[in-house]
């Protein structure tokens, strides 16, 4: 994927990227992403199953997830995996918010620590 | 069967029938994995969180579903098109019912039908029918309100009323007409 075309698709929305986020860490099937988004986000994300299965949809189409075997002790659950070009597009959504981050901080809206 | 089953099947059947929203291919493809998810989640959250809380988080839970499933929808059907022309063609609609009960002549609102169809069927061209319907309806609606609140007088008879969707016809055959001879595909809705 081509960094122009990786920077279209940026800024990522708030269940995107909190998706892209949590398959960073590993493969994860549906219900533990819907657990996981708000940890990551300390609360402030939370996933209904229509968003998160939707947001998949449009993951798998557009090839940044991929899709795993199905469980052998459960085949309704099927897990999911940060594909190459999802981790691409992940780098470059977060080095532009730790950009924003920066500049916030130059401007002193956030102190060295960061503010909650 | 207990409060608690009673309020889980109560939610559990809201994200079945909204989930039934969606177009086929998601059901098919993620219709069990998404129940099998808010089954699980309403079962966390009466460990949890108590009764209450974990039904209105199911409630909450299956809008969720709805709002997707209608978004779904109408990516797949791309009504995004309809959608934005709709309340348009129901203002111009209400217009034309006001032009024809406060003006003598018909001109006005012949006029308003025959522009209105043309251009909402030009813009959105699949729905040419739907428009034809909104416009044409106007007249003949406007009458049955005003006669059932005493405001009919001496209007002639109900039925010339349905003449309105003669001009609304001609504009939106205009309309789509116009698309074609412009060489595009018809616009705003699913593919042939």
């Amino acid at each position: 994927m081509s960094a122009k075309k990786r920077d279209a698709e940026l800024p990522l929305t708030p269940a995107v990227l909190h998706i892209l986020l949590a398959l960073a860490g590993g493969e994860r099937h549906g219900y533990a992403l819907m657990q996981e988004v708000p940890a990551l986000s300390e609360g402030r994300v939370k996933l209904g199953p229509g968003t998160l299965y939707r947001s998949l949809q449009e993951l798998l189409a557009l090839g940044w997830i991929e899709e795993s075997a199905a469980d052998p002790v459960d085949p309704r659950r099927r897990t999911y995996r940060l594909g190459r070009r999802g981790r691409a597009v992940l780098q470059a959504e977060m080095g532009r918010l730790a950009a924003l981050v920066e500049t916030a901080r130059a401007r002193q809206i956030l102190g060295a620590e960061g503010a909650r | 069967m207990s409060a608690r089953n009673l309020a889980d099947a109560l939610v559990l059947g809201l994200h079945r029938r909204f989930l039934a929203l969606a177009p086929r291919e998601f059901r098919a493809r993620f219709g069990v994995e998404l129940l099998d998810c808010a089954e699980r989640a309403l079962d966390d959250a009466h460990g949890e969180r108590g009764a209450l809380a974990s039904f209105l988080g199911g409630l909450r839970s299956a809008a969720d579903v709805a709002t997707n499933a209608l978004a779904l929808r109408c990516e797949t059907q791309n009504m995004k098109t309809t959608l934005l022309v709709l309340p348009l063609a129901l203002l111009v609609s209400f217009f034309t019912a006001y032009i024809d009960a406060n003006q003598s002549e018909v001109q006005p609102a012949v006029g308003l039908l025959m522009l209105g169809g043309a251009l909402f069927a030009y813009f959105d061209s699949r729905r040419a029918w739907l428009w034809w319907l909104v416009l044409g309806s106007s007249i003949p609606c406007a009458r049955v309100w005003m006669d059932l609140h005493g405001q009919g007088g001496d209007q002639g008879p109900f039925m010339a009323t349905f003449l309105a969707f003669l001009p609304a016809g001609f504009g939106t055959l205009l309309g789509s007409a116009l698309r074609v001879l412009r060489g595009r595909k018809p616009s705003g809705g699913a593919p042939a």
